[in-house]
């Protein structure tokens, strides 16, 4: 009856439950346990940062897809293959430990931001389930 | 053994009820009427009938004994003798018959309380195991392959036991980890005998011998130092199929994805002591495929 008359309390109450579900922490199997983004993209230099959870999957792929007219001159760290037909690299890193992991690429030409993404697989510590994350500049 | 006993005021005897029984239903009497002769109810009637050597007054069994047209001493227990005794008093049910009524149901309700905790206790200290098998779905004849078994203890206390492998009789052990207690070589079991505290992984790297189309079977089962007894049984994998696709081609299109590198990485590695071929796998995998010769018993990985 009374808050009938005060819809405005309503409204706060229904924000602020809202507000309380959204602050309350998540248990850690349900957040990816692994990140990425590009940091740079200038020139003919591309910087991808991948964050690591903790407790981190036990491998992790990451694939870089990029024009496949480009030619890479270098990397880091290390490519584990190439695939020049259609413009991909590929990195397997085992037991990767948790922070922050930075991969750069270094092409001959310069990089347009348009033909660039990358993939990042794993398979979730938690739950084993198979996580692929797609992320663009 | 003595036949009568005075409590109170009343001269009790013990009567045969078998024989009370026997008597009343050779001469086709009922419960009924020897009830109404020694005049008590029908259900002390049948409760007399009941019991092997149940004690009453004697001047009911003298009732009892007239009703049926025998001696006193034809209704009594066996060893028993009579003696010519006075019974004076009528008095109420005297305390020690009581307590014959009270004792024997206090006594299996203690007994069945007891029996009661000692399951309850023991089941609540017996560990709870979980034995799970990963192997994969196939193979290349006689070339190695992982097996792995994982054992969750569930308990807040290291358990002693011994996991036994039964493997395919043309299947030979290339190594394991961690090393096991038992493998003569001449049969097919591998015998582990470890104390654990929670999780712990037991592996071995195994080869078959046998036809291309061939499904081999694995089994095993765990004894614990606590329990009931009885073998935990081996849950998981127990099956693969001899054919022309590595072990970590689990769908067998001949292309290692990337879902199956990070399921071997995954499931097979991280076990102290046990080495996988990953970078034969990891070159399969970066490959666009792979074809298996089986002259030269190599492997070609497609470009």
């Amino acid at each position: 009856m009374i808050l009938n008359e005060h819809p405005m309390t309503i409204r706060f109450i229904k924000i602020s439950l809202v507000l309380l579900f959204l602050l309350l922490p998540q248990p850690a199997w349900s957040k990816d346990p692994i990140s990425g983004r590009y940091t740079s993209v200038t020139g003919n230099k591309v910087e991808l940062l991948i964050h690591i959870g903790q407790p981190a999957p036990t491998s992790l792929i990451i694939q870089q897809y990029y024009p496949p007219k480009l030619t890479i001159a270098n990397s880091s760290p290390k490519v584990s293959g190439i695939n020049r037909s259609n413009g991909s690299v590929k990195w397997f890193f085992k037991n990767p430990q948790p922070g922050q992991l930075r991969i750069g690429l270094t092409f001959k030409e310069k990089v347009p931001k348009s033909g660039l993404s990358a993939v990042i697989r794993c398979r979730h510590p938690a739950t084993s389930q198979f996580v692929d994350i797609l992320v663009r500049p | 053994m003595k036949d009568h006993f005075v409590t109170g005021n009343s001269v009790m005897i013990k009567i045969d009820g078998k024989k009370i029984k026997e008597l009343r239903e050779r001469q086709g009497l009922t419960q009924l009427y020897l009830a109404t002769a020694v005049q008590v109810t029908t259900d002390t009637i049948s409760r007399w009938e009941n019991k092997r050597y149940p004690s009453i007054k004697k001047e009911n069994g003298l009732k009892l004994a007239e009703a049926l047209e025998v001696q006193l001493k034809d209704i009594l227990e066996q060893e028993s003798e009579i003696k010519d005794e006075p019974f004076p008093s009528t008095k109420p049910p005297q305390p020690t018959s009581r307590y014959k009524f009270i004792i024997p149901p206090v006594l299996v309700a203690l007994i069945l309380a007891l029996v009661s905790g000692y399951f309850f206790l023991t089941k609540v200290n017996t560990p709870r195991i979980l034995a799970h098998r990963i192997m994969p779905a196939r193979t290349i004849a006689a070339l190695p392959f992982p097996v792995v078994v994982t054992i969750d203890g569930q308990t807040d206390y290291g358990i002693a036991l011994i996991l036994k492998e039964t493997l395919p009789a043309n299947a030979s052990i290339i190594a394991t980890s961690p090393e096991v207690a038992l493998n003569t070589g001449k049969d097919s079991n591998i015998k582990w005998i470890q104390k654990i505290n929670e999780k712990m992984a037991f592996a071995y790297m195994v080869k078959i011998d046998a036809n291309h189309n061939t499904i081999s079977s694995f089994s095993g089962s765990i004894a614990i130092s606590q329990g009931a007894g009885e073998p935990i049984m081996v849950e998981g994998d127990s099956k693969i199929l001899l054919g022309p696709h590595h072990w970590a081609d689990t769908d067998g299109n001949n292309i290692i994805s990337d879902r199956e590198i990070l399921t071997v990485y995954d499931q097979y590695s991280g076990i102290d002591g046990f080495e996988i071929d990953i970078d034969l796998i990891e070159r399969m995998w970066l490959g666009s495929g792979y074809l298996w010769n089986q002259n030269s018993k190599s492997f070609t990985i497609l470009p």
